[in-house]
């Protein structure tokens, strides 16, 4: 069961018929999605459903056997990570790519530091890393001389997520943001999800948890043994709903 | 998974967030050195009234360049992840190829080049067995380090070489405006280590690739030839060492840059850095290069005999290692 068959208009990523095995697991077969800027979608799905398998797709580390992915309508061939990024497609993993002993500024501008000559220009990154924070409600952030190591879950998440602004991503996936974290920092990395939003990102998020993401995501992508159960808008549809699709593949069932 | 969702405002309240601080015990021990040392001073000047004479701290300033300037290679290369103790094998292949190639008639000029050429190979060697082999960089320049010394054994023929002219190289032993030419040089050393790790997008990188070397990678930073770079560095400071070592002396020994090990290691470890690399700064390494360097002057004029210094080093080494193990253990919790 597929969703609307031709690529919307306003859509920023589409997905059409994608399929891809691994040996004989059929991990993902004909699934078709689209997201659009400023939305927020969760995807879900039981273990083994291909969520994963669809994300590593969408950032470059897997090829497709089969469909189509266009950014902004323009079809995309990733062949690496890089691609992807350089498509607007950022991921942030639960690893985080932190480095750890350096302050925000620094990660936030890794590898792509502001320097005059050989010298780092200091002042402008973490000037800019206030305004990214300040722009995703993050100011109570410290830009400079705190080592992100000493951070909770949750800042650390938001300081990988801010990353992603900063690389000029326009659609950031997040790999179970949440699954390290606590109810109250779940609930700030939710909001942070929101803030992107506004900004006119688009955000995917893998949950395992349809209750921490229930209240935050304007749709629902339920994948169920590789196969698109359906997509609801919060709007239209209940957690039971949902909760079949996630179980049974199907509603009303 | 139940179905029951517990209704919640769209937004979490808006609680200020507590700001990160970092570790208490890490900011004792990060003072820590700042106050061994003062004490150190204190407790010499109190005991010894030469202690704190001009002539007195010159001579700690010339005694400790030579480990301050290996020290110095040792942590840029540390921050970068990479411990490199293979600097006693370059001071030893420096002096003593330069020693034997002058001695064979080789011009000086030439002689320093080559030396300069062998030393540099050290550091791509430990470079190749690193990054493309994959082996430890204590291994790779264990390795490397002992086959180099080995070399210079032989190239000495297991000799001490005289310099055919030791004046060419006396300019080591000169003073400039009152200060010791190695002093200086070590000071230099010091000013462009600092700013290159902490002003230079080099430096930034070399921290990066120390921290969290595949977030690094992710991020388009070429963490190979970081590496390189900072193994060359190191390299190239032991040459360095190895020149002066050869001024002073007049003459290239084999035996060179052993009983370095011990006073750079501790040196380095007593900074606090850690062996887990992404940390440290060439400031807090001269603090551990001049703790190691008071001490050991400061026992002299004590009259300690120097069974009981070497005994010393050791305790200061074993101190250095339990402050590492203690913030390691800290971290981990
Ligand atoms: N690299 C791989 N090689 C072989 N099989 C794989 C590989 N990656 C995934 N699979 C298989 O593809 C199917 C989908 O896996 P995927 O990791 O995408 O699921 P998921 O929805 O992310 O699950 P989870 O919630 O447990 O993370 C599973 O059957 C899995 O075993
Ligand atoms: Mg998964």
């Amino acid at each position: 069961m597929t969703t609307d068959q031709a690529p919307a208009l306003e859509s920023l990523l589409s997905v059409r018929g994608i399929s891809k095995a691994f040996g004989h697991i059929q991990a993902l077969t004909d699934v078709s999605l689209d997201i659009a800027p400023g939305e927020v979608l969760a995807l879900l799905g039981d273990n083994g459903a291909g969520k994963s398998t669809l994300i590593k797709i969408l950032s470059g580390l897997y090829a497709t056997d089969s469909g189509e992915i266009r950014m902004r309508g323009v079809p995309q061939r990733f062949q690496s990570p890089a691609d992807a990024k350089a498509a607007g497609i950022a991921t942030v993993y639960q690893d985080l790519a932190l480095v750890d002993t350096r302050d925000v500024a620094a990660n936030l501008f890794l590898g792509r530091e502001y320097t005059r000559g050989p010298f780092i220009d200091v002042k402008r990154n973490v000037a800019e890393s206030r305004r990214v924070l300040e722009q995703l409600k993050l100011g109570h952030l410290p830009a400079s001389g705190v080592p992100v190591g000493v951070m909770s879950g949750g800042q650390r998440q938001a300081v990988a997520v801010a990353r992603t602004v900063v690389s000029g991503a326009e659609l950031i996936i997040m790999d179970e943001p949440t699954a390290a974290l606590g109810v109250s920092e779940s609930a700030k990395v939710m909001a942070l999800a929101h803030e992107l939003r506004d900004s006119g990102c688009a955000v995917i998020i893998i949950s395992h948890n349809l209750q921490q993401v229930w209240d935050f995501a304007d749709r629902f992508a339920v994948l169920h043994l590789g196969r698109l159960a359906g997509v609801r808008r919060r709007s239209e549809s209940t957690v039971e709903e949902i909760v079949q699709l996630i179980v049974y593949g199907a509603a009303g069932a | 998974m139940t179905a029951t969702i517990v209704a919640q405002p769209g937004t979490p309240p808006a609680s200020p967030p507590p700001k990160p601080k970092a570790d208490p015990v890490d900011r004792i021990l990060d003072v820590g050195i700042y106050i061994a040392l003062a004490a150190l001073v204190l407790v010499f000047s109190v005991a010894s009234p030469y202690f704190l004479t001009v002539g007195n701290l010159l001579n700690i300033g010339q005694a400790v360049a030579q480990t301050g300037i290996l020290a110095a290679g040792v942590t840029i290369a540390l921050i970068a992840g990479q411990l490199d103790i293979s600097f006693g094998s370059v001071i030893a292949i420096t002096a003593v190829l330069i020693a034997v190639l002058t001695s064979a008639g080789v011009p000086v000029a030439v002689a320093v080049l080559a030396a300069v050429v062998a030393g540099l190979l050290v550091g791509v060697l430990n470079g190749v067995l690193i990054v493309h082999l994959n082996i430890s960089s204590i291994i790779s320049t264990l390795a490397v380090g002992t086959a180099v010394t080995g070399g210079a054994y032989l190239v000495a023929s297991g000799q001490v070489v005289p310099l055919p002219d030791p004046t060419v190289f006396s300019w080591v032993n000169a003073r400039i405006l009152g200060l010791p030419v190695p002093m200086l040089i070590a000071i230099a050393v010091y000013v462009a280590g600092w700013i290159l790790l902490s002003k230079t997008k080099l430096g930034a990188h070399i921290y990066a690739v120390g921290g969290n070397s595949s977030a690094a990678l992710r991020a388009g930073i070429p963490v190979k030839r970081i590496y390189f770079t900072v193994l060359l560095i190191s390299s190239g400071l032991a040459v360095l060492a190895g020149v002066i070592v050869l001024g002073r002396t007049g003459a290239g020994d084999p035996s060179y840059g052993a009983a370095d090990m011990f006073t750079v290691l501790g040196a380095v470890l007593l900074s606090g850095i850690g062996l887990g690399g992404g940390t440290g700064s060439v400031q807090r390494t001269l603090i551990g290069v001049l703790i190691i360097g008071v001490l050991a002057n400061g026992l002299v004029l004590l009259g300690v005999q120097s069974y009981y210094q070497q005994l010393l080093n050791g305790a200061v080494l074993v101190l250095a290692v339990v402050m590492e193990a203690i913030r390691r253990k800290r971290r981990s919790r």
